[in-house]
């Protein structure tokens, strides 16, 4: 009864190094870039990508052939919860009038106003929509194919269209009523 | 029949198999309702993707390289692993803790340490549990210690089977509760939270006494001095734990399901937890064991596997009647116990209280014949209440 046996990480003693190196590797720049343009910040994309692989780490999924999949859910969930805490946060300053104008939060002062301001929109469009609309949207344009996305959200590669279709329904409901409003 | 949205979409994104496509393809070629659906699913499509564009054109992708995230990693592991060795040496305990207290009770919890229930299981002797005695050990001392013994995994893998009878099942209420278990279900009216009532199976287990591998191992133990009749050999003992009754409020999901599914925080797991209530009510185990054997030495063996020196052992074993007493070990550092009144009986009240990690309680308590436990968030000033509004 190894408890290490149960745990089935990475943890030295346990697997190859170069098990885990390899998958760094093949997976760290997809798993920044995506956390990248979800977030728009360079150190907290980099936190979260660190995250993540921290997770795969300390917990990885028992089926080898998954990690890609388990990769972007998990650095989907904590992208999207970053992103949503950091809604709620300014909401919350903007309710306290402590805050007049979304604070873009990119670190590039040349970008142009209305594309920064595009930006900002989606992100908050994505933080309302529905977890998993949001999840799949923005894994889709970020280029992943109707298989990598039926693995990383857990859904029947048949439904990924459906699921696909109603989530941008539901992201351009949301954006005109923001842009409206 | 017209071509659904999401086969459209399927269509559009070039993801639809052959034989399919062939379908979409000549339907389209015959429906202008859905060439124009098509058309404006495609139409927005694109609209969507410019915007989402705009979040991540690749020029404003600037990242550190490979080498150096690898490095940053590592740092992140390390810092980790020295910022929580308290917490981890605690979860552990903790862990082994909850996990006597799960195989006794029957939380399932206690599958994840087969280890730890064998033990209990052929060491606990004969008896029906009339109380509860809560004694504080240092699991430091003992998980280690077994997870090397070779001894230790044979016994378990040759001579120990361990049979669920059925599976888990979701109930209704308790009077449904009641007919699978057999025992009279009560369940709190003080409480907030949805209401998850589950049934779960009985366990018998059986240990098969090889008498040179049990004298070896507890040998390796420091138990030497145990003296145990050579007809012991080949006897077998087994305990049979009823049916147990498990009502849940709350989110009491496990934790690294929740980071999977996107509803947990990673970085204070504990907090998956932190509005779990859990109410688990069974019957009193049923364990046979052959003649002969001297069950407060093997309640003091049982005690120093938890982690106790053998004079601590000998101490308290000399003040518990094992044949009535449940006795639960719990680490010592990082939680407290204390004797209180609850539901017309004394029970123990245990509260977990570690510095960055909300504290936790488990009340137990053995009425009519009957073990209960219930666990929660906080200090167990609210459990108090909850338990005495059983109906």
């Amino acid at each position: 009864m190894t408890s290490n046996k149960q745990k089935n990480n990475f943890a030295p003693g346990n697997k190859p190094a170069g098990d885990f190196e390899a998958i760094f590797q093949e997976h760290w720049s997809k798993i920044y870039g995506v956390l990248f343009s979800l977030i728009g910040d360079q150190l907290e994309a980099e936190d979260l990508a660190l995250e993540t692989f921290w997770n795969l780490y300390q917990r990885p999924p028992r089926d080898r052939r998954v990690i890609s999949g388990w990769l972007y859910r998990v650095a989907t969930n904590l992208g999207f919860n970053a992103l949503r805490s950091r809604n709620r946060r300014q909401r919350y300053e903007e309710e306290a009038g402590r805050l007049s104008l979304q604070e873009s939060n990119t670190d590039d002062p040349a970008m142009d106003v209305e594309r920064r301001e595009t930006q900002e929109r989606v992100r908050q469009v994505l933080a309302k929509m529905k977890p998993r609309s949001a999840k799949l949207l923005h894994l889709r344009y970020s280029g992943l194919s109707y298989s990598e996305l039926a693995e990383a959200l857990q859904i029947a590669p048949g439904s990924v269209g459906k699921f696909l279709s109603r989530a941008e329904d539901e992201f351009e409901r949301i954006y005109r009523r923001l842009e409206g409003g | 029949m017209h071509i659904s949205d999401g086969e459209l979409r399927t269509y559009l994104d070039q993801e639809l198999s052959n034989s399919e496509l062939e379908r979409v393809n000549a339907h389209l070629a015959s429906c202008s309702t859905c060439q124009e659906r098509a058309d404006a699913l495609s139409k927005r499509a694109g609209t969507i993707r410019t915007r989402l564009a705009s979040l991540a054109g690749s020029q404003d992708i600037r990242q550190i390289s490979i080498p150096t995230a690898r490095a940053r990693l590592e740092e992140r592991i390390t810092i980790k692993e020295n910022k929580s060795m308290f917490d981890k040496i605690f979860a552990r305990q903790y862990r082994l803790a909850w996990a006597v207290v799960g195989l006794i009770l029957i939380l399932g919890l206690s599958l994840a340490f087969p280890g730890v229930r064998a033990i209990a299981n052929s060491f606990l002797g004969l008896f029906r549990v009339q109380q509860i005695s809560v004694v504080q050990v240092n699991p430091e001392n003992s998980p280690e210690q077994l997870g090397s013994s070779s001894q230790f995994e044979y016994m378990l893998s040759q001579d120990v089977q361990v049979e669920e009878n059925g599976q888990s099942q979701k109930v209704e209420d308790a009077a449904q509760a009641a007919q699978l278990a057999g025992i009279p279900v009560r369940l709190p009216s003080d409480i907030e939270g949805e209401q998850h009532l589950m049934v779960q199976p009985g366990v018998k287990a059986t240990f098969k006494i090889d008498l040179p591998r049990v004298k070896s191992l507890l040998d390796e133990l420091g138990q030497s001095d145990i003296d145990l009749p050579s007809s012991l050999d080949g006897a077998i003992a087994t305990m049979d734990i009823p049916i147990s009754v498990s009502a849940n409020y709350g989110n009491c999901d496990s934790p690294s399901k929740a980071i999977e599914e996107g509803s947990g925080d990673p970085d204070s797991l504990s907090t998956v937890f932190s509005d779990c209530i859990s109410f688990i009510q069974v019957g009193s185990p049923d364990i046979s064991a052959p003649p002969g054997l001297d069950i407060a030495k093997i309640g003091e063996a049982f005690l120093q596997v938890m982690g106790m020196t053998p004079e601590e052992a000998a101490q308290f074993s000399s003040t518990v009647n094992w044949s009535t007493t449940l006795v639960v070990p719990i680490p010592r550092y990082g939680t407290s116990y204390h004797s209180v009144i609850v539901d017309g009986v004394e029970g123990t009240l245990i509260v977990k209280n570690v510095e960055d990690s909300p504290n936790r309680y488990v009340l137990l308590w053995v009425k009519d014949g009957i073990i209960y436990a219930l666990t929660g968030p906080g200090n167990g000033t609210s459990a108090l209440e909850i338990a005495n509004s059983l109906k």
